[in-house]
């Protein structure tokens, strides 16, 4: 990774997470929040593949760990892996926005699982997490169309760019 | 699928590893304590911005204009129409915000508290909602960890990590936040444990203890806990089953705040020289639910 794609990626992930609590997570939506950061990690998973959503993922997860009231660690082990699993997958972001909306559904349930998981097993936390699953996950695919299509051309035009 | 080849498995076994020992090593100790307060001071004037921005955006979400293709001067006229409907809404959320800041005053004003006010411009950015809000008062305004912050009705939670211009706050809706509590008009103490958006449950420390649905409780006792004594919690709203004084006593509680829409909040910067005791309190909410409470 060049050092002005991991510059952009940085920029990306702050803007992000930062999105998300500002504006994001106080949109008054019934049953849950769409999840910003996790709809970034996807997008630069499909379209740079596994190492590239390992990285972002665990660095969107640390910065979201470190602005929030639990350990350090626990959102970066989700996104990291989330990350990861789907820059396995040969779905090409360019040629349709069916199988990214399918891929962020089952990333986001994924995610929301493995931290519910973790919540339980640290400080018994797991329902609120688990009580959101499906209506976050239903907003996560509804903004696909937005988010995927835009951090692939992104990625693309950095790349080209070198 | 692709296969991932060698290097990039070491990599996610590496990254993985390393946000275990992120884990243990935080859950051991506050060892991210200056990474924390540092993100804090960066990201809060950002997200103090971004709030600026957005709030009014949020507030307004229903009253966004539609794009008509008529004539220039029937836009003007739907212009001039939003532009004064707008004014109006803006008027009426002035005159909430300045009822709230009002009924904030007057909390402070009865606990003998010093309160800096404050808004809130985040909550949590984590999967799932998280019960922490981040305020537009940082140490710059004198808040530090451990703070108490209530709104005008009552508690809210308390400070947990402090930025310069920003502060991270943990509400009581929070499962693993638990504040010390009195029973107003009596000295039965308990603990009232957060419950996300489920009521909040109170543990009383004695057995035996009478106590009734439509009992207030407010934070206490004066000295021996971090939150600042006298704030109005919510009230029972029912009692747990009688254990014949042989396990704790348990009942639901219905906190006074409306945790999901938290607006204008205050910090307490200094608690009252005295113990306020239960003159905080708003007055009891209607005899007959008392009445029920006590033919249960």
């Amino acid at each position: 990774m060049s050092g002005a794609r991991v510059f952009v990626a940085g920029l990306a992930i702050a803007l992000a997470v930062l999105l998300q609590g500002t504006l994001f997570a106080r949109l008054p939506l019934p049953g849950g929040t769409p999840n910003l950061g996790l709809l970034l990690v996807v997008g630069v998973a499909l379209a740079a593949g596994p190492a590239a959503g390992l990285g972002c993922g665990f660095a969107a997860g640390v910065l979201i760990d470190l602005m929030s009231d639990h350990q350090v660690g626990v959102v970066a082990i989700c996104l990291a892996l989330v990350g990861f699993a789907v820059g396995l997958l040969e779905t090409d972001p360019d040629r349709s926005v069916f199988w990214p909306m399918v891929v962020v559904a089952v990333a986001a349930a994924a995610a929301q699982l493995l931290f519910a998981a973790l919540a339980g097993l640290l400080w018994s936390g797991g329902g609120a997490a688990l009580d959101q699953l499906p209506a976050a996950v239903a907003y996560d695919v509804l903004l696909t169309p937005f988010v995927v299509p835009v951090v692939a051309a992104a990625e693309r035009k950095v790349r080209s760019s070198h | 699928m692709r296969r991932p080849t060698r290097r990039q498995r070491l990599a996610l076994v590496l990254l993985l590893l390393l946000a275990v020992v992120f884990v243990t090593l935080d859950y051991r100790g506050s060892a991210f304590g200056g990474l924390r307060s540092g993100a804090e001071t960066v990201f809060g004037p950002v997200q103090r911005g971004l709030a600026a921005i957005f709030t009014p955006v949020g507030r307004f979400i229903g009253g966004i204009p539609h794009v008509g293709s008529a004539r220039a001067d029937i836009d003007a006229l739907r212009r001039e129409n939003e532009d004064l409907r707008r004014r109006l809404g803006e008027q009426s959320l002035d005159r909430a915000r300045s009822e709230e800041l009002a009924r904030l005053h007057l909390l402070a004003g009865l606990g003998g508290y010093r309160v800096v006010p404050a808004t809130v411009v985040s909550l949590g950015p984590s999967l799932g909602f998280e019960w922490t809000v981040t305020i537009d008062a940082g140490s710059a305004d004198g808040v530090k960890p451990d703070m108490t912050v209530v709104a005008g009705a009552g508690l809210v939670g308390r400070v947990k990590q402090v930025g310069r211009t920003t502060s991270l706050v943990v509400l009581a809706a929070d499962p693993r936040s638990t504040v010390g509590a009195r029973v107003a008009g009596s000295d039965e103490l308990g603990l009232v444990t957060g419950n996300g958006t489920g009521p909040m449950a109170l543990t009383l420390l004695n057995p035996n203890a009478q106590v009734h649905a439509g009992d207030r409780l407010v934070t206490g006792p004066y000295g021996k806990s971090t939150y600042v004594a006298g704030v109005p919690i919510g009230e029972i709203v029912a009692i747990g089953g009688d254990t014949g004084g042989a396990g704790p006593r348990t009942a639901t509680v219905r906190g006074y705040v409306d945790l999901t829409r938290l607006d204008l909040v205050g910090v307490v910067l200094a608690g009252p020289r005295t113990d306020p005791r239960d003159s905080v309190l708003p007055p009891k909410a209607t005899p007959t639910a008392t009445a029920s409470a006590a033919a249960r």
